[in-house]
């Protein structure tokens, strides 16, 4: 009894991410940082575009955050509640969030560590990437048991730890790590969100179809 | 140790019910659902479903909120303190059932 009602609990917080609209969101804020790497690996030393994109990072960053999660909201308005109905959630637990600020501080110690035990440090900056993108994603996982969400963590770790053993500069490694974990999401999202709206159409939709399938048993 | 039947006979009914308990079950797990999402969940109709949901919005168990969403009417269904406590012990109730019958 407990484990069906947990699983149907665990189904209602996998709702969110069944439109594949999150991915998407998260894929093209990546590929929005891996540009922004881009920049900064191709812009000459000294330029002013280069020192005002180093000055605003933290207001590009959090201007990115602010525009994908207002994406993520019109598209889930557009395309998700109507067809499938909405649903709103409990802000995190206590509990979950002692869990996320000790995984945040783990992630962070094993960076340090990192950081400290390696002669030259900067060539691990992709495997630290990988760490904390990774981490997040493994602890979105575990809330909502989705299996391509553990696949995804697991890709990123792996795509530092390469990134930095290959050793190739820090924003040319990083722009390549954003890029293709962005992409990856991008379409990981694009394909979820395919079948979700094949599988679900609009209700103006599903109400054509039907006249139509009526019409043709009348005929 | 043996099964006290008063525990049995103790279960609230209301929560009991399975198109209830599964409506309680869903709601337990978020802020608020609206009225289509529990009704693709659950698969009942929307007579029944509102039925459903009278019942426990007189026991106090759910608020039953008709809001707007942009300009998109919404019916949002929400699990009061009360229906949160009833889920809880209905659970605990139920494990000890369980616990307590096992061949």
């Amino acid at each position: 009894m407990n484990t069906k009602s947990d699983k149907i609990i665990r189904r209602t917080r996998q709702y969110w991410f069944s439109d594949g609209i999150v991915e998407l969101s998260v894929g093209s804020l990546f590929l929005f940082l891996a540009a922004y790497f881009y920049l900064q690996y191709v812009l000459p030393d000294g330029s002013w575009l280069l020192i005002a994109l180093q000055i605003g990072f933290v207001f590009l960053l959090f201007g990115g955050i602010f525009l994908s999660r207002s994406l993520v909201d019109r598209l889930k308005s557009r395309l998700t509640f109507q067809r499938t109905g909405y649903v709103s959630y409990k802000r995190a637990s206590r509990r979950q969030r002692l869990v996320s600020v000790g995984m945040v501080c783990l992630v962070a110690g094993v960076n340090i560590v990192i950081f400290l035990a390696t002669p030259v440090s900067v060539d691990w900056v992709p495997a630290a990437s990988g760490l904390i993108v990774g981490s997040l994603w493994l602890l979105s996982a575990f809330r909502v048991g989705l299996l391509r969400f553990y696949l995804q963590a697991i890709l990123a770790y792996l795509l530092g730890v390469i990134l930095s053993i290959v050793g190739i500069e820090i924003y040319y490694g990083l722009t390549v790590f954003y890029s293709i974990l962005g992409v990856i999401l991008v379409v990981s999202g694009g394909w979820v969100l395919a079948v979700y709206l094949r599988h679900n159409p609009a209700p103006e939709e599903k109400g054509q179809a039907e006249s139509m399938s009526n019409s043709r048993q009348a005929g | 140790m043996g099964l006290n039947p008063q525990k049995v006979i103790e279960v609230d009914r209301l929560v009991h019910e399975p198109a209830r308990l599964l409506i309680m079950t869903i709601l337990s797990a978020v802020d608020g659902a609206d009225f289509l999402y529990l009704q693709r969940e659950t698969g009942l109709t929307k007579g029944n479903l509102s039925s459903h949901l009278s019942k426990l919005e007189s026991a106090g168990y759910v608020d039953i909120i008709k809001t707007y969403r942009g300009k998109i009417p919404l019916t949002l269904c929400e699990l009061t303190s009360a229906g949160q406590k009833a889920f809880s012990k209905y659970r605990q109730q139920l494990k000890y059932i369980v616990d307590n019958t096992k061949g």
